[in-house]
């Protein structure tokens, strides 16, 4: 990939003599048009990255904390369970969804709440509606698991020495369970960044994704090989460094409370 | 005492019926199918979705033994990337190139000039495509023309009135968020809503002039972004947009719109008066094809079936290349799958040479638009 990135013609015609230059790099930097599908894709990922955090770990406290012991397993594969559809199925599932013939318009319209359509499919809600449902397990898991390995006499320790829940949840739990915040946020980040599917099925004209631009350059254009080498090779370093810096981040922090 | 023995008995058993059985399943897979003749091999072919008609396969696979083995795309670009990726070694012996894309394919060195001694009946073709520019490189004939296809602006005739009659009602404000299209072809389209040439041919030696024309398209496209809800790629997703009114207007290859129109949908569509662009898909044959021969036993043989031509049109949904095809369509099909004269006249035919200046103006310009 690194090789093929730095050509100027790939796959190379018998009488070609290839070339090795930055220029695949620099046609990044220099046009604007594929640097906002970039920062596109970094927005969509993060915002997807901090809703599956926000909607996910009320959902793993309660089956980690909750629950009775001999219950979990049973609400765990009821999370679960969907994920074993393929996720094009899934993704077709969520158009049925939120078409404008969709179940969510008719039952809206049949209720006489809503006149015409909501225009729930092919925008920025659809792409991250998709991309939450389909994150959803990277981050359940990874949050769970930091729970279940909560020690519950600290928290039984915290009430004895008077804290109310939300001083116990955010001065025990949720530092005690920054491993797992981190592994599911990195999880999901990652597989936010690099998300194809949702965003060629549920997006429309204004929610290219910088996947998709890559995904392009190798299906649908001539030539465009070496390009969408070193395109790929920017979002795997972008995405490399952002996450180590997360860890880092965090890393500091957790030292810093145990000091 | 006996017990020793019928242990044996039961091994030798046992063994027997093992050795039977991986005998059988090591067997199996040589015995003739039912109804066929002894296989005599493959062939392979990359096309579009009903350009083999069910009927035809099945007779041919009957009469020579050979197993028709279908690729399906639906787009040229992913085609093209594909034999590219396959080269020397394709994994196909015959592949569906548009008249727009031949040069390409020809550049990219993945397909072959036709031996058209092996193809007796080749004069069963119109001449009107069999000898057009577009198909001759250096004298040799480089694809087997099927169906020939052009880009229509369709409708919603319930929520566009009055019927639109160019393609400046794909910018129309009351469309916002209402029209669909193939962004490569769209700029073309464009192109010639612009008063440009979106056939290339008068930039064969203003190379600047073509540049001009293309960004000029691309900058529109851009500029007009909130009227679009979907770039799409296939002809069936477009299908379900206008089913679903998710869309009103699009751009759109015929072919993906006359079965909505015979199942009564409120649709139609119209050959701007700007004009529009027309392709005609080809058979050719993949260079360095493993089963050479019998790509050309399947040519020959499609090129004889009888009905072939109406055939084509009910299974691809586009006008048959083939002399006197109409004849077997019924009158609602003809008005579905025909071209008439009068559209025709505004239908514009890519030259070969001028796919070599647009093939890598117009890739780049999709991505700007597409990224935008």
């Amino acid at each position: 990939m690194i090789r093929i990135s730095l050509l100027d013609a790939y796959p190379t015609a018998p009488e070609h003599v290839a070339r090795y230059s930055l220029d695949n790099y620099a046609a990044f930097l220099q046009s604007p048009i594929y640097r906002a599908a970039f920062l596109r894709s970094l927005r969509f990922a993060t915002i997807t990255t901090l809703l599956s955090l926000l909607l996910t770990y009320p959902l793993a406290y309660h089956i980690a904390l909750k629950v009775p012991l001999e219950r979990r397993a049973g609400r765990l594969l009821l999370l679960i369970a969907p994920f074993w559809t393929s996720e094009i199925v899934r993704i077709f599932a969520i158009i049925l969804l939120l078409a404008n013939r969709g179940a969510i318009n008719m039952v809206l319209r049949r209720a006489g709440l809503i006149a015409t359509p909501l225009p729930l499919l092919y925008n920025a809600f659809s792409v991250s509606f998709g991309m939450l449902y389909t994150m959803l397990l990277s981050m359940l898991l990874p949050l769970y698991a930091a729970l279940d390995r909560l020690p519950r006499s600290l928290l039984d320790a915290g009430s004895d020495l008077g804290a109310g829940p939300w001083q116990r949840f955010l001065h025990l739990t949720l530092p005690l369970t920054a491993g797992g915040i981190v592994s599911g946020c990195v999880l999901v980040f990652l597989l936010s960044l690099g998300v194809f599917a949702e965003p060629m099925l549920l997006g429309g004209a204004d929610t290219t994704l910088f996947a998709m631009t890559i995904g392009g350059m190798f299906a649908d254009s001539a030539g465009r090989w070496p390009l969408g080498a070193a395109f790929s090779l920017i979002l795997l370093l972008t995405a490399l460094a952002l996450s180590l810096a997360l860890i880092a981040l965090v890393r500091r922090r957790s030292a810093g409370l145990v000091a | 005492m006996d017990q020793p023995i019928v242990a044996a008995r039961r091994q030798i058993t046992r063994r027997a019926l093992l050795r039977a059985a991986g005998a059988a399943s090591l067997v199996a897979p040589l015995l003739p199918r039912a109804g066929h003749a002894a296989a005599t091999g493959v062939v392979k072919v990359t096309a579009y979705d009903g350009f083999i008609p069910p009927a035809f396969k099945k007779q041919f696979e009957a009469d020579t033994g050979i197993e028709v083995q279908v690729r399906l795309v639906d787009s040229q670009a992913p085609e093209l990337n594909l034999l590219v990726a396959e080269r020397p070694h394709p994994l196909s012996d015959i592949c569906t190139v548009t008249s727009n894309r031949i040069h390409q394919f020809v550049e990219a060195a993945v397909i072959e000039p036709l031996d058209l001694k092996r193809l007796p009946s080749w004069g069963r073709i119109d001449p009107l495509y069999t000898e057009a520019a577009w198909n001759s490189v250096n004298g040799a004939r480089m694809g087997v023309p099927l169906v020939v296809g052009t880009e229509v602006l369709v409708y919603n005739t319930e929520k566009v009135v009055p019927p639109p009659d160019s393609w400046g009602a794909m910018f129309d404000a009351r469309f916002k968020h209402k029209t669909a299209y193939v962004i490569e072809d769209f700029l073309m389209c464009t192109m010639l809503y612009q008063g440009a040439d979106g056939t290339f041919a008068s930039y064969i030696d203003k190379p600047e002039a073509a540049s001009r024309a293309v960004d000029a398209a691309r900058d529109t496209l851009i500029h007009n972004k909130s009227q679009v809800l979907k770039y799409y790629e296939d002809g069936s997703e477009l299908q379900q947009l206008l089913i679903g009114e998710e869309v009103y207007l699009a751009q759109a290859y015929a072919g993906s719109l006359t079965k909505l129109i015979l199942a009564g949908q409120p649709i139609r569509f119209v050959i701007p008066r700007e004009g529009s662009l027309g392709f005609v898909y080809n058979f050719s044959v993949v260079k360095g094809a493993p089963n050479r021969d019998n790509a050309y036993r399947f040519l020959d043989a499609l090129l004889v079936y009888p009905g072939i031509g109406p055939e084509l049109s009910r299974s691809a949904g586009y006008t048959s290349t083939f002399i006197g095809a109409e004849a077997g369509l019924s009158e609602p099909e003809k008005a579905a799958f025909v071209l008439t004269p009068d559209q025709l006249k505004h239908i514009h035919f890519l030259s070969y040479e001028g796919q070599a200046i647009s093939s890598k103006l117009i890739d780049r310009a999709v991505q700007e638009v597409q990224a935008a």
